[in-house]
């Protein structure tokens, strides 16, 4: 158990000194220009494709923002429904059924990607590559594009025009994730993950069985998978599978990758407002929920069931039940951690058998908004959520006007933040409901009982939030679970997104107040704990009642049978 | 404010036909760049640099046909004399990758893990504790490695079945073994492992 808090604290270390490096290049590009390398192309480009000083309202911004969604949600569709027709399919893969393809579509676009079908069964190289790997990169940098709108409206003084969706999405993609992709997939394929697009290989194993490996161009989807907090596997079995993620190494830097954009954001954010402590001081409320489920994560995996040990199971080993060997306790804790902090939802391991208070803790993470760090962009705009909830409730209990770096927190803006924040749990726990309603669904259960109950709530608080992490023994192929799950994924992202854009307009419309002695500081380490405070105040006033049917009763039932 | 509004009216703004058409004009330029250019430039660069691993790192036989790739598990139990990989949800069927999802406490987990003990002291008659990677299914149903304790609990029996020493078989699997980042404890890839068993016999 040493050595895997000593992962822990080598994790922690290396993502604070990547946090100011990255978050200074991606600076230029939240004040709307490009990294001083890029300049010159930059200029090139823009005019090139038309977009050069155009700026927008945030509805403008807001419905480009959607249309372009839209129109990536249609076309991975078509793609997915016409495959046949597409080149680079060697296995020769059919259409992908209706159902399945809705929710894959929506799922990739809002940067959940939840997975409802096994991909080295379904889909070819073509879909994968240029569709679903595509909208990878897309969803993220729409995700970081909110973020920084955000961020531009707090220092914004009495402006309407907030930037110009597009010029900020390529700029994204091509500045952000495009290099840090590239450099990040050779890597990968160093330690050993597969890139190519031959045809599936035909082994003729010692045993003198057939074994037909798949192939792919694995490593470069793996790569914006990871640095978009996507989480949408080439494989069925996700980061677990050793093409994806094939030594201890690569896993490692797989959980820093997830983490390394939402983090720097926080130090982007710093610049931006010209305030290093008000990035550091986010920074910090997110790694100290982080490492406490980080810890509790290693210590509850860290238990052998009774049923193990009964069985003469070895006391110095963890739950190895759906871990691969190769990723020992601390490896793969932090992993699952990572993952459901950030919304990616790539696994290393099957959390259907994580212990009962692991799994608690994955679906907790996921249901406080994925702001403990979070998906890249989406994570930063998440804990704003709760940063101007802080602010507006201390201020209140000291009677103060509420207001962040000099912007007045009006009703208004606080009536779109309430909407954010009961979005998903409304989401999450209505499906929930629904989904117990009906008698069809328990077909879909791999497991009974209380852990039944924990995958509908697993499955929904991952869709709705936009993890795509799952309970998998779960079989949400079906009608009800596709259409379900894919509605509360593309609500759970756009109905946050609208309200996040609308408060930011907003707020880039007041004048700046300067600070005065009545002001509440919003930085340091007392602050900190407020914004951490408030995240787990709401999010286990909501949720544990379900928490309870679920993971509570199944630790009971195992551990104190 | 003369400055901000200076800055503003820099900007032209956008009509909803020109955003409309720069809708398609981005996507359609991030699909070529994003979805076709990138992935061809990762192959064509790995390819430069690691072609062995981009290919998946295939092993072949003295008469080059492959035989299985070091990164996917098999299934060795046609001969309980080679080391036994973990217990697979797939059965080492590599385009259906996944674990059991099987809860903790349920019915089929507690079942399975007793028929898997039982065949195990059965075997192996090892008077240890049983290392619960040998009792557990992996995550991706092909994991392609088991624990260093897994091989040594393991080893007693192979060398008697094999007549082989043991020490020699002790060597091969501390050669065979690599230990995990900032821990002491190591693990084996099996397929390499028997490879290398069989050809210790043969000597």
């Amino acid at each position: 158990m040493q050595n895997a808090f000593l992962v822990l604290a080598v994790f922690m270390l290396v993502l604070t000194l990547l946090v100011k490096p990255v978050g200074l290049y991606m600076a230029p590009i939240c004040k709307g220009s490009a990294p001083i390398l890029f300049k010159s192309f930059d200029k090139k480009l823009m005019r090139l494709l038309g977009l050069e000083n155009c700026s927008q309202t945030w509805s403008e911004y807001a419905g480009s923002l959607v249309c372009f969604n839209i129109l990536g949600l249609i076309v991975l569709y078509l793609m997915q429904r016409f495959q046949a027709y597409l080149p680079l399919n060697p296995e020769g893969l059919g259409a992908v059924d209706s159902y399945t393809a809705f929710n894959t579509a929506i799922s990739f676009v809002t940067n959940t990607n939840w997975q409802s079908y096994g991909g080295e069964s379904t889909m070819g190289y073509f879909v994968q590559m240029a569709g679903l790997a595509l909208q990878n990169f897309l969803s993220a940098a729409t995700g970081i594009a909110v973020a920084f709108v955000l961020m531009r409206s707090l220092v914004a003084k009495q402006q309407v025009l907030l930037g110009n969706f597009f010029s900020d999405v390529v700029r994204i993609s091509l500045y952000i994730l495009l290099p840090l992709a590239f450099a990040y997939a050779i890597f990968l394929v160093s330690q050993g993950c597969i890139q190519n697009f031959s045809s599936y290989i035909d082994a003729s194993t010692l045993s003198g069985v057939q074994q037909t490996i798949p192939m792919g161009p694995v490593a470069s989807q793996e790569a914006i998978k990871m640095l978009g907090t996507n989480g949408g596997g080439f494989f069925n079995a996700n980061s677990a599978h050793p093409f994806e993620n094939p030594t201890d190494l690569s896993n490692f830097s797989q959980c820093l990758a997830i983490f390394v954009i939402s983090a720097a954001l926080c130090y982007t954010f710093g610049v931006i407002v010209n305030d290093s402590r008000q990035g550091w001081t986010i920074y910090i409320a997110m790694a100290i929920i982080f490492v406490t489920c980080a810890s509790l994560m290693i210590v509850f995996e860290s238990a052998q069931s009774p049923y193990l040990l009964d069985a003469g199971a070895a006391p110095d080993f963890y739950n190895t039940e759906g871990k691969e060997a190769r990723f020992p306790l601390g490896q793969s804790a932090l992993f699952s951690t990572v993952t459901t902090s950030a919304s990616c939802g790539a696994v290393n391991n099957m959390h259907d058998s994580l212990n009962p208070l692991s799994g608690m803790l994955t679906m907790l993470l996921m249901q406080i908004g994925e702001v403990v760090f979070g998906g890249v962009g989406s994570g930063f705009y998440g804990i704003f959520i709760f940063i101007f909830l802080a602010v507006f409730i201390s201020s209140l209990m000291i009677g103060r006007t509420p207001e962040y770096l000099g912007k007045k927190l009006t009703p208004a803006q606080m009536k779109l933040i309430a909407i954010a924040v009961l979005c998903t749990p409304f989401l999450v726990l209505a499906a929930t409901a629904i989904a117990c309603l009906f008698d069809f669904n328990l077909d879909s259960l791999n497991n009974t009982a209380a852990h039944g109950f924990s995958e509908y709530l697993y499955a929904f608080s991952s869709a709705a939030n936009n993890n795509g992490s799952a309970f998998a023994g779960l079989n949400a192929n079906t009608p009800f679970f596709n259409i379900a799950t894919g509605l509360c994924m593309f609500f759970g992202r756009f109905i946050v997104i609208i309200c996040i854009l609308g408060c930011a307009g907003a707020i880039a419309k007041q004048k700046i107040i300067p600070s005065s002695s009545g002001t509440l500081p919003t930085f340091g380490l007392f602050f900190s704990f407020l914004i951490a405070g408030t995240v787990i105040l709401i999010g286990a006033l909501t949720f544990l009642p379900a928490l309870a049917l679920g993971p509570v009763v199944e630790h009971i039932e195992v551990f104190f049978n | 404010m003369n400055d901000q509004k200076s800055c503003e009216t820099r900007y032209k703004k956008l009509t909803l036909t020109e955003s409309f058409i720069k809708t398609f004009i981005s996507f359609g330029f991030l699909f070529v760049v994003l979805g076709v250019a990138y992935p061809y430039a990762v192959t064509y660069t790995s390819d430069m640099f690691f072609k062995d691993n981009a290919e998946g790192s295939l092993i072949k036989n003295d008469e080059g046909k492959v035989i299985g790739s070091k990164l996917i598990g098999q299934d060795f139990s046609f001969d309980k004399t080679l080391f036994q990989s973990r217990p697979s949800a797939s059965n080492y069927d590599a385009q259906a990758s996944g674990g059991s999802n099987l809860s903790v406490g349920n019915e089929k987990q507690i079942k399975a893990i007793n028929e898997r003990k039982d065949a195990i002291l059965n075997l192996y008659h090892n008077p240890q504790k049983i290392p619960t990677d040998m009792l557990t299914a992996s995550g991706s149903g092909l994991d392609p490695h088991i624990s260093a304790e897994n091989a040594y609990y393991q080893a007693p029996y192979i060398a008697s079945a094999r007549g082989i020493k043991i020490y020699d078989l002790y060597n091969l699997i501390e050669k065979h073994s690599t230990d995990y980042m900032l821990s002491d404890r190591a693990y084996v890839n099996v397929l390499e492992l028997n490879l290398d068993l069989q050809k210790l016999n043969k000597e």
